[in-house]
């Protein structure tokens, strides 16, 4: 198909009127690096002509059930650990091309082998060195593509500990932001021996902004929770963290300590009404970056 | 004015949309809920209009938006508009269904029939821009040459390609591209700008 004949073909084209060996035409051409910005922008503008065919119809809702069928076909249910098979077809399909540029280096080696038998030893030695850089390869992505499946999850669980505080709306609805920028650093922090707190500390050095988001906290008579940065030997108190009666809590910490450089740990302890400056209480909530 | 507006409203819902889709690409479920709050009963529309059967027409909103999630990947603004694509390919699959259908006289005797089972009324999931739209393209439609919307209605809801909307007409296939180019072409200009965004 020439530019031309594409002109003449894209209408009929976006209403589906073409035959299927010209509609198999153009399919072809517009997967080719042929179909320019103008030919992009010639078949954007068919579609929607003929897109505009559909307007003339009002929307009709579809019964509950349709989305609940899809739902449970996608087994949306457990969407956010979905992201997991995204990774692994990732991970499988970097281990795929590790693989195969392995197997392309060793199948040139062996080529080199067969005419210079002279330099098999030092061949052998670069296919040795060469594998061994292709398995170290292969950890760094899989230790990358683990950690990053793992941030995935502890970050949708953020978002879902945030969609559950109901108060501080205008809190929770800024946390969501920040969550959502980039450089925004989370802090899963998770439950001493003994305690059913859960929280995550959301922090962005950049902003010199910081939310602490938990649930569990249940309030204490004349006590207090409190949170500390741990940077080397040094623990620092960064502030009370407030909970509701239900023991739900959404704070914005805006202590330089947290904000101005990440910290290695932070930590909530059960303190004294008021909290102090050194930890004295026991620790409810621990985590790293 | 409107054309104004509509450019305006067309140009930020179709960066929602990206960013939506651009969501269901990396799995969100939540995201493909708002697209299926969006489009679903667009999407219900053109398959009810095509298949003339609620419960087929809710099949392929299903199969669209599973097709949605898988090939989000796929979808390329530079091409069309996240609407457009959604309901094309809602469009498709009912298009394969009516295909599939028992016979071809069942397809034939379904042609040129008006849908009376699909629904004119506005809806509430209508918006008053939505409506305006919806009434310019009726009146778009309206203004066309009997023998140009019937070449439409073949190819567009019937799926029929153009060599066989000739053999259904009778007429040459030379005519029945000229028709479709014309009522295309007189569609596109017939309605604002905005509205080929």
């Amino acid at each position: 198909v020439t530019p031309e004949r594409f002109k003449d073909l894209v209408q009929l084209y976006a209403l589906g009127a073409l035959d299927a060996a010209e509609r198999a035409e153009v399919e072809t051409f517009l997967a080719s690096p042929a179909c320019d910005a103008a030919c992009q922008r010639a078949l954007a503008e068919a579609m929607a002509t003929a897109h505009l065919l559909t307007r003339e119809l009002p929307p009709v809702p579809p019964s509950a059930e349709v989305w609940q069928k899809i739902e449970a076909r996608l087994d949306l249910a457990k969407t956010r650990d979905q992201a997991v098979p995204i990774e692994a077809r990732r991970r499988s399909r970097l281990a795929t091309a590790v693989a195969v540029a392995g197997w392309v280096a060793a199948a040139a080696l062996l080529l080199l082998w067969l005419r210079e038998r002279s330099q098999v030893g030092q061949l052998a030695t670069r296919t040795l060195a060469a594998e061994k850089r292709v398995r170290t390869f292969e950890g760094q992505i899989q230790d990358v593509e683990g950690r990053t499946v793992t941030a995935h999850r502890e970050r949708d669980a953020c978002l879902r500990r945030l969609e559950t505080l109901e108060t501080g709306i205008e809190h929770r609805d800024a946390a969501i932001a920040l969550l959502e920028l980039p450089g925004t650093q989370l802090f899963a922090l998770k439950p001493e021996p003994g305690e059913k707190t859960q929280a995550n500390a959301i922090v962005h050095t950049g902003l010199k902004r910081a939310y602490i988001a938990a649930t569990g906290l249940t309030p204490q008579a004349g006590k207090d929770y409190e949170l500390w940065v741990v940077r080397g030997k040094q623990v620092l108190a960064a502030g009370l963290v407030k909970s509701d009666a239900q023991g739900r809590a959404l704070v914005r910490v805006d202590y330089e300590p947290l904000t101005g450089e990440l910290p290695e740990k932070l930590i909530v302890t059960l303190e004294p009404a008021g909290g102090g400056p050194v930890a004295r209480g026991p620790a409810v909530l621990s985590g790293t970056l | 004015v409107l054309s104004v507006f509509f450019a305006v409203f067309a140009e930020r819902g179709g960066g929602e949309d990206r960013e939506l889709l651009g969501r269901v690409a990396r799995s969100d479920g939540a995201a493909l809920r708002q697209l299926y709050d969006r489009y679903g009963g667009r999407v219900m529309a053109v398959a009810m209009r095509i298949l003339s059967s609620r419960s087929e027409a809710e099949e392929v909103v299903q199969e669209a938006f599973v097709d949605v999630w898988y090939r989000a990947t796929q979808f390329d603004p530079a091409r069309g508009s996240a609407e457009t694509w959604i309901v094309a390919i809602a469009r498709n699959r009912a298009i394969d269904r009516l295909r599939s259908r028992a016979s071809q006289s069942r397809i034939k005797a379904e042609v040129g029939r008006a849908v009376e089972d699909g629904p004119r009324a506005a809806t509430p999931l209508e918006s008053a821009a939505e409506k305006e739209t919806r009434h310019r393209v009726e009146k778009a439609l309206a203004e066309l040459p009997e023998e140009q919307r019937r070449v439409v209605e073949l190819a567009f809801w019937r799926g029929l390609s153009q060599t066989e909307i000739a053999a259904e007409t009778g007429d040459p296939l030379g005519t029945v591209k000229g028709r479709a180019r014309a009522a295309l072409e007189k569609l596109a200009r017939l309605l604002p700008e905005g509205e080929n965004a």
